[in-house]
């Protein structure tokens, strides 16, 4: 493990070499599929010494067709730490890997895993509040850092989703804002506020919905839950690179240094 | 479309290319000279091969291509690499 080429390390002590068993390919087996909209599924994992990870962190998956023909895409953990491994894929159409562990991975069916991988994207609950911000399946990497969050310390959550179905982990959410330490706005790009006879008993209740793009006075009410730019919040920005370049933007309007920002753009 | 991603998503097969972890590495870039996370760069998945490029100046850094099984890895724009973080945040 420590025969690999000769880098500089700055630490004391000299040059520290992490060991790489984690990024072997290995083999995971699907124990469990929770059906979260239509089009995503979150697949829990059964992985043999699977070492635990940090909020943010993914992993690479590789599938290997019959002809020897492989294909690799990340996906980020959305389990909390001491958590078994989960995966939540929302189905790109037409796409080479995500409709097949959406629609066609069974329970006990493998695909084969590296990671956990990550060290910049990460929150390890340090005891600061927190600012999540992410369209569609970006909300997959934040799910582990509410999780991991300091209970003691606000954590705000700005998602954006074209309709209202296609939220992920609303019942999730609705319990967390319930508890009182989560806050979530919801902004529906492509679809009304369903009016409130329609919301009522589901957990569309306990959430603050708005209709349209995440605007510039979401995220400065969003900053200001947190205490504002004084609080030194952690702010996490994930999903599509159009949604996070457009929400980088509207942060570093809010006030924001923009390199303070951690960004993880799916593509 | 500039669909790319951030150094993340190829901290995998560029640490197993240089054989230690570079989840916290960072980078030197010799075209400005700005320091940042491997995270930070802009890396464009959809060319042969994976090409990082420096998130400031926009030049390459790396380019990780896999062929047969073997990953072959170009560090032509890079001045520096570190595999502890980044002291400070990046200068531009
Ligand atoms: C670090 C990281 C973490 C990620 N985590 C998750 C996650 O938790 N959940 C998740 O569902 N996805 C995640 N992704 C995206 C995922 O890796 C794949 O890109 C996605 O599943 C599409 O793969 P595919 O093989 O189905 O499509 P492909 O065959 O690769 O692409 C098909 C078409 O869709 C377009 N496309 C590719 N990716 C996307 C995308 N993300 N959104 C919209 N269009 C796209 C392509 O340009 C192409 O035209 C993550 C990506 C990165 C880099
Ligand atoms: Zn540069």
């Amino acid at each position: 493990m420590t025969d690999g080429p000769r880098l500089s390390g700055t630490r004391a002590g000299g040059l520290r070499v992490a060991p790489l068993v984690h990024l072997a390919w290995r083999k995971a087996a699907v124990d469990l599929v929770v059906e979260e909209t239509a089009d995503a599924h979150t697949l829990v994992l059964d992985v043999a010494g699977w070492p635990g990870s940090v909020a943010g962190q993914h992993v690479d998956v590789r599938l290997t067709a019959p002809d020897g023909y492989q294909a690799t895409r990340s996906y980020s953990l959305a389990s909390g730490p001491g958590e078994p491994p989960a995966l939540t894929v929302q189905e790109v159409p037409g796409g080479e890997v995500s409709p097949y562990l959406v629609r066609d991975i069974a329970v006990g069916e493998t695909v084969e895993l590296r990671g956990p991988i990550g060290g910049y994207f990460v929150w390890t609950g340090a005891r600061r509040p927190l600012l999540l911000v992410g369209g569609g399946s970006g909300l997959a990497p934040l799910r582990a850092m509410w999780r991991a969050a300091d209970p003691a310390e606000p954590v705000v959550v700005v998602a954006s989703v074209t309709e209202p179905a296609r939220l992920l982990y609303a019942v999730e959410l609705a319990e967390r804002v319930a508890a009182g330490n989560v806050s979530a706005t919801v902004h529906l790009s492509r679809a009304d506020v369903p009016d409130d006879a329609e919301r009522l008993g589901t957990p569309l209740q306990a959430l603050s919905l708005r209709t349209g793009r995440v605007a510039s006075t979401t995220v400065t009410q969003a900053l200001t839950a947190c205490g504002g730019t004084e609080a030194d919040p952690g702010v996490f920005v994930c999903g599509p690179t159009t949604f996070v370049e457009a929400m980088i933007h509207l942060l570093a309007g809010a006030g924001l240094d923009p390199r303070s920002i951690r960004a993880e753009r799916f593509g | 479309m500039n669909h790319y991603v951030d150094g993340n998503a190829v901290l995998g097969a560029f640490s197993l290319a240089l054989g230690t972890d570079l989840s916290e590495g960072s980078l030197e870039c010799a075209g400005c000279g700005s320091s940042h996370a491997i995270a930070q760069t802009r890396v464009y998945l959809r060319c042969p091969g994976m090409v990082l490029r420096c998130p400031e100046c926009g030049g390459v850094e790396v380019v990780i291509v896999e062929i047969d099984h073997r990953l072959n890895v170009t560090l032509s724009g890079v001045l520096a690499l570190r595999v502890a973080p980044p002291r400070a945040s990046p200068t531009r």
